[in-house]
């Protein structure tokens, strides 16, 4: 007996000894990138080539076959650069021609893990379409008159550094501006403006994510979520997010993880999206009522205790709050959830029934879901619904309070702040914030806005309150993404408003027609840029590289510039904005050049190698020790790898005792939160959040007193989650300062008789803003965008599924087709964006883009369409295989500006009549009155309350909130005589 | 967090599928080699005995009909879709089950792990789905098909095998139903009779499910050898028809002394593993109707 039993522990540690080598085998080979387990065969592929064969992979060439014709590939990683979330890629560099001939994924990077989805591949039709730009060009004509001559670039850089540095010399510091598009590097830009003094860094944010970041800035200091699908009990995505936000691969690939272990998925989107085929649970609300929803369930798990108590009494402001609302009542937590309860009563199914139109049995139903997850609750909110409404950010708002009723706050299983997800090394500068504040920019009606106001440039300039000496768009298209691009065009036509406009982009669009010089830049594998996002409990960076030059410089070449291994021309950002800030100070004397100069050889330029070199070497922890284990540089590791992890499973920094080192003659406020006199710790991770201010002492905080220790707190004035936000309540919205639903400017009471919603907040994963125009695969998947229209409206205005239809907006309207479909609700239409693309001859972008002739008459604008598409031959032989000609409406022309008073971010819904097309309506024709639509403007400015009437310090802004770029103190003060009104 | 128990079932996941690798026919890598202190020669050796001595690796073993594909097919295909996973193009043969059990082990560990109370009856299924696959699916051939494997291999202790039965060992301990087999587990309850002729012989003893023995062309090349008969190149059924019209007499003397050592082979191990009464029992009766018939000759 005993011999037995000896032979089975002999056989058990037997089996638990060989698990547990092979276990830290297939760990070690997995790290590596390669395949451990291929698996039986046909249960997988292999998925990707092991890392240790990059340098040189052999495959057979499939044009060959049935030849076997071995084809060598250097692989080189890169990071997608066709939305935010810079997947890894692998370009395959053929060793034969040293040209790029596909991307897969690249498995080394953590946030992608070797998936893509398809706008990764697709960069092989955008390095290599036959329209892009290969060369600088200056306006030859008048401007917007589309004609073009070829310059060096060295006189664009010359002629455009002499403006600018006219501009900087005579103090004309506001009168620059960049409007970046797709970001590339978190703060290059904004570090290169700050150098030359400006403050003229201008995101598309406020016509894109504003809204949902400001729902969560004012909780939490952070500006946006990072939810830990994978762990997840409970998904609750408002929007389609998976498919028409970012992040669409990192996302979905967690979302399906938790799905395949039993976790439930509930997507609020009134347009049924592809994730909410997927759903559990499929709510379509009247759109704007989202916050309703979200209230109701509140109300649900605050109403019977489902809360975690605990989390709210140590982590909610709510002290505040109590003392605000009802200073009569006991100031303890007792009196907090009897007004708590209160408050928040009104909140009934019945009453989110009413307004989202959505079945209270399901509604109920959900909410049980939802309390039933715990800390498990990953919720997730971008654009759609918070992008779509006037008050949109209270829907963001509201949906951060379910999870920090749950205690899902940077839990496993929950929603993270971003920042704690993500890692922006400090780079080899930091040149200080500017001393001047642009207006244009950041204007004083406005100064809650989440980012720059913009989409009301053309308003703004209109009314005289500024010009622009030399504007940049950067990957930008404003004309074409933003709304009233018929303002924009007049705008930029004006060249008393806009001096100089420079157009850095790698291909055509349909702003860059009306700019004085067009300079072409690199896609994905041509350019350098790190990035970090949020995407899971985890923090990575990942490197953007120009990967021939990478490949050249391994085979023994000395490229030292991007523009000699990219094709014609093309440049990269990096070393543009170098070369441009060298040439606007040649001397040094303008104190510019000096955050671009190199450090290792003074009085020499700084390099892009030298940039990474210091950056790798001394901000990303661990790589340097990694790179040493391999043998290599940290710039050789990410060179050759593409992407390194920090660190994982970040857990709730909130939560984090502060050491004794950092408390040194600390006071504490009334309410715990704790100041100190010692300097902030160096961080090398420079991720921005908010910047609660100093004390009147000028301590700065530290953290906040929970329970009698010192913990760390989140980085908002009170140190806590702000359910009341104190800051809201002193800039003058105090009815808005905690989460609470805005009726829609789209709300039924606001709608006229024959009025609907158009929804237009929402696109095909497969679509990349401006440049999917420009990728045959892409454009082949996905090219039109007719209007959806639900069978009982189709049939009340006798619609059939063949008609073209006239879509009314306060200011115009456009002719599109309709698709009948019951995936969006009665009395919703819905129109996808990033379709109706334009030129204005066959000549440039000849790739789906309608040609079109624009007109104006008075105020009057029209866009008509003149030919559509045509197959045409060129280097591509692909080119005249196009089968498609209908490349859909240029919709956003009919949306006047609707900027939220308080977020600013625009409201994307808007309020329409839909009817038959008349007699001689063109399909794609787009008409405009730009008389409404200043009106329009004038009415939404109305709604706000200006930093002169609210402001209670005399600042144009809070100081704490974030900001790319935070102008110094002097500069963020009002001027009384700047007073626009 | 990860408990005892998930820790236990990866391990066991970690064991399966690094068998699956093995027994894939290709060579595995280095690092997996190492991992199981096996060398590439003995990896060689191990394919050969697969690929050339006991194909189909599959559970042909449990079926009299001894068809490829077919009902077993269909149910072990039901397995894959209970962990939503794809069904590969062939889901029945020894990498593909072992891969299979893998993944059902490394779910049934997640479940544990998550400790996800809204799926309970999601989580009991993984469980369930394991306990049917070793059971009816994989322990009641691949017990002897191992011991067959380290006897053919002239090794002592040829890893994988070894590994193998230990992992089945290691899932069916605790606590699992005796009775265990399916087509196993209602033995011929006919009288024992003498074969008809050399048809039903041959037929007979190249069924396992029948006969109870897995008979390797190696088995019948030594007999061959041992008996001074010529033999042939071909599948063991043709082998045995040109041994039997041979020497009809001395093969099934041959087997008989065959039919003893497989017995001893099962019965060394039958404390461990409940399987392997069902195929003592048959090698019982098929040295039971070999015996029957020399007597009536």
């Amino acid at each position: 007996m005993k011999d037995k039993e000896n032979q089975k522990l002999n056989l058990s540690s037997r089996l638990k000894s060989t698990a547990e080598r092979v276990s830290a085998a297939k760990e070690a080979t997995e790290k590596r990138g390669e395949t451990f387990y291929q698996g039986p065969s046909g249960i997988h592929l292999a998925s990707h080539p092991p890392f240790e064969r990059w340098g040189d992979w052999m495959e057979l060439d499939s044009r060959a076959w049935p030849t076997k014709k071995e084809r060598r590939y250097a692989l080189i990683p890169t990071t997608c650069f066709n939305c935010e979330s810079a997947c890894g890629l692998l370009a395959y560099v053929d060793k034969d021609t040293n040209q790029v001939t596909k991307f897969e994924g690249n498995p080394e990077h953590p946030g992608s893990r070797g998936k893509n989805c398809a706008k990764g591949p697709a960069t092989i039709n955008q390095i290599t379409d036959p329209d892009r730009i290969l060369f600088p060009l200056k306006r030859a004509a008048g401007r917007g008159e589309n004609k073009w001559e070829k310059i060096s670039w060295d006189t664009a850089l010359d002629e455009i550094a002499a403006k600018l540095r006219s501009s900087i010399t005579a103090g004309r510091k506001d009168k620059i501006v960049c409007h970046i598009g797709r970001p590339g590097e978190d703060g290059f830009t904004e570090r290169v403006f700050a150098s030359w003094g400006v403050d003229g860094h201008n995101s598309h944010t406020n016509v894109c994510s504003s809204a949902g970041r400001a729902g969560w800035h004012y909780w939490t200091g952070m500006d946006r979520p990072s939810a830990d699908f994978a762990n997840a009990k409970v998904i609750f995505l408002v929007s389609a997010h998976l498919e028409t936000g970012h992040y669409f691969n990192p996302h979905a690939q967690r979302i399906t993880q938790a799905r395949e272990r039993g976790a439930k998925l509930i997507v609020l989107d009134t347009r049924l999206s592809n994730t909410a085929t997927h759903a559990d649970y499929w709510l379509s609300p009247y759109p704007g009522s989202e916050a309703a929803i979200h209230l109701a369930i509140a109300n649900y798990l605050i109403q019977n205790g489902l809360f975690d108590r605990e989390f709210v009494r140590k982590w909610w402001n709510w002290q505040e709050w109590l003392a605000s609302e009802r200073a009569d009542l006991p100031q303890d937590f007792e009196s907090f959830i009897s007004l708590l309860k209160e408050t928040y009563a009104p909140y009934t199914f019945e009453y989110a029934a009413s307004e989202s139109r959505i079945d209270e049995k399901v509604l109920v139903e959900v909410a049980e879901i939802v309390a039933s997850a715990g800390a498990k609750f990953a919720s997730h909110i971008w654009r759609s619904a918070a992008a779509g409404n006037l008050g949109g950010w209270q829907i963001s708002r509201t949906l951060l309070l379910i999870n920090a009723l749950l205690g899902a706050i940077a839990s496993e299983g929950g929603t993270y702040p971003n920042a704690w997800n993500k890692y922006v090394p400090k780079p080899i500068y930091t040149p200080p914030h500017p001393d001047v504040w642009n207006e244009l920019s950041w204007p004083s009606d406005y100064p809650l806005s989440m980012n720059e106001m913009s989409f009301l440039l053309p308003h703004l300039v209109g009314q005289g309150r500024g010009s622009m000496d030399v504007y940049f768009t950067r990957v930008y298209n404003p004309v074409w993404t933003n709304p009233d691009g018929m303002a924009w065009i007049d705008m930029l036509l004006d060249e008393s408003k806009v001096g100089c406009y420079v157009a850095l982009t790698p291909t055509w669009n349909e702003t860059s027609y009306f700019a004085d010089y067009v300079l072409p830049m690199g896609h994905s594998s041509e350019r350098h840029d790190l990035a970090s996002y949020e995407q899971y409990d985890g923090q990575w960076v990942a490197f953007r590289q120009p990967v021939l030059r990478t490949y050249a410089n391994s085979q023994g070449a000395e490229v030292r510039d991007s523009r000699e291994t990219n094709p014609g021309e093309v440049w990269e950002e990096n070393e543009f904005w170098i070369e441009l800030s060298w040439r606007i100070d040649p001397d040094g004397s303008l104190g510019i050049r000096q955050y671009h100069e190199s450090k290792k050889n003074p009085n020499t330029k700084l390099t892009v190698e030298e940039y990474y070199e210091y950056i790798f070497e001394n901000s990303v922890p661990g790589l340097p020790d990694r790179a040493r284990k391999e043998g290599t540089t940290p710039l050789g590791y990410m060179q050759s790898h593409g992407a390194f992890e920090i660190t994982t499973k970040v857990g709730q920094i909130f939560a984090e005792l502060v050491p004794d080192k950092e408390l040194i003659e600390t006071s504490v406020s009334q309410l715990g939160r704790v100041y100190t006199k010692a300097e902030k710790p160096l961080s090398t991770n420079i991720v921005p959040t908010g910047d609660p201010d100093p004390d009147p002492d000028g301590k700065r905080p530290v953290g906040i007193v929970v329970d009698g220790e010192i913990r760390r707190g989140f980085p908002t004035p009170s140190g806590k989650l702000e359910f009341y936000s104190k800051t809201l309540a002193e800039w003058g919205w105090k009815d808005q300062a905690i989460p609470n639903y805005i009726k829609s400017h789209i709300h039924p009471d606001s709608l006229e008789g024959d009025q609907m919603v158009l929804i237009s907040t929402f696109r095909l994963p497969v679509q990349i803003h401006t440049r999917s125009a420009n990728s045959k695969w892409l454009d082949e998947i996905a090219h039109t965008n007719p209007v959806w229209i639900n069978p009982i409206d189709a049939k009340r205005l006798s619609i059939k599924e063949t008609d073209l239809v006239r879509v009314n907006s306060e200011i115009g309207y456009f002719v599109a087709k309709v698709w009948i479909t019951q995936g969006i609700r009665p009395g919703v239409v819905a129109c996808s964006h990033h379709m109706g693309r334009w030129k204005f001859s066959d000549a440039n972008n000849s790739l789906t883009m309608r040609r079109v002739e624009l007109n104006s008459d008075g105020p009057k604008r029209n866009l008509i369409p003149k030919s559509p598409p045509q197959p045409y031959t060129s280097s591509d032989p692909d080119t005249s295989r196009f089968w498609w000609n209908d490349v859909g409406v240029h919709q956003n022309l009919i949306f006047p500006v609707h900027p939220d008073p308080i977020s600013g971010m625009h409201c994307w819904h808007q309020a329409v009549s839909v009817e038959k097309a008349h007699p001689g309506d063109e399909f794609g024709e787009v008409h405009v009155d730009l008389d409404k639509s200043k009106a329009v403007f004038e009415r939404w400015l109305r709604m706000t309350k200006t930093a002169y009437e609210v402001s209670p310090d005399g600042t144009r802004r809070p100081r704490w909130l974030m900001r790319p770029l935070k102008p110094t103190k002097r500069a963020s003060q009002l001027q009384p005589a700047d007073s626009p009104r | 967090m990860t408990t005892q128990g998930s820790a236990t079932l990866v391990a066991q996941a970690e064991v399966a599928m690094a068998l699956a690798e093995v027994s894939e026919g290709v060579v595995p890598s280095q690092a997996l080699l190492d991992a199981l202190g096996m060398d590439i020669e003995e990896c060689g050796i191990t394919n050969t005995i697969l690929v050339n001595e006991l194909p189909p690796f599959a559970s042909i073993y449990l079926s009299q009909d001894g068809n490829i594909g077919g009902q077993s097919h269909a149910e072990i295909a039901g397995f894959y879709l209970a962990i939503s996973a794809r069904v590969p193009p062939n889901p029945d043969y020894l990498s593909s089950l072992l891969y299979l059990l893998g993944q059902i082990l490394k779910k049934e560990a997640e479940f544990l792990d998550i400790d996800i109370d809204i799926d309970k009856p999601r989580a009991k299924a993984i469980e369930n789905a394991k306990f049917t696959l070793v059971r009816h699916h994989l322990a009641p051939w691949l017990v002897p098909y191992l011991l067959r494997v380290k006897q053919l291999s002239g090794s002592e202790n040829p890893v994988w095998a070894e590994l193998g039965l230990d992992l089945i060992s290691s899932i069916l301990r605790p606590g699992i139903p005796r009775s265990l087999e399916r087509d196993l587990d209602q033995p011929t309850q006919e009288p024992i009779q003498a074969f008809g002729d050399s048809a039903e012989f041959i037929t007979w003893v190249t069924t396992p499910a029948l006969s109870g023995v897995i008979v390797a062309p190696a088995d019948l090349a030594r007999m061959a050898r041992d008996l001074g008969l010529a033999t042939r190149i071909g599948r063991k059924r043709f082998v045995l028809e040109g041994l039997t019209q041979q020497d009809g007499r001395a093969i099934l003397g041959a087997f008989d002394r065959f039919v003893a050592t497989q017995r001893d082979l099962y019965l060394a191990r039958s404390a461990e593993f409940d399987v392997l009464h069902s195929w003592c029992y048959r090698s019982v009766t098929t040295q039971k109707r070999i015996r029957a018939t020399l007597e009536m000759e």
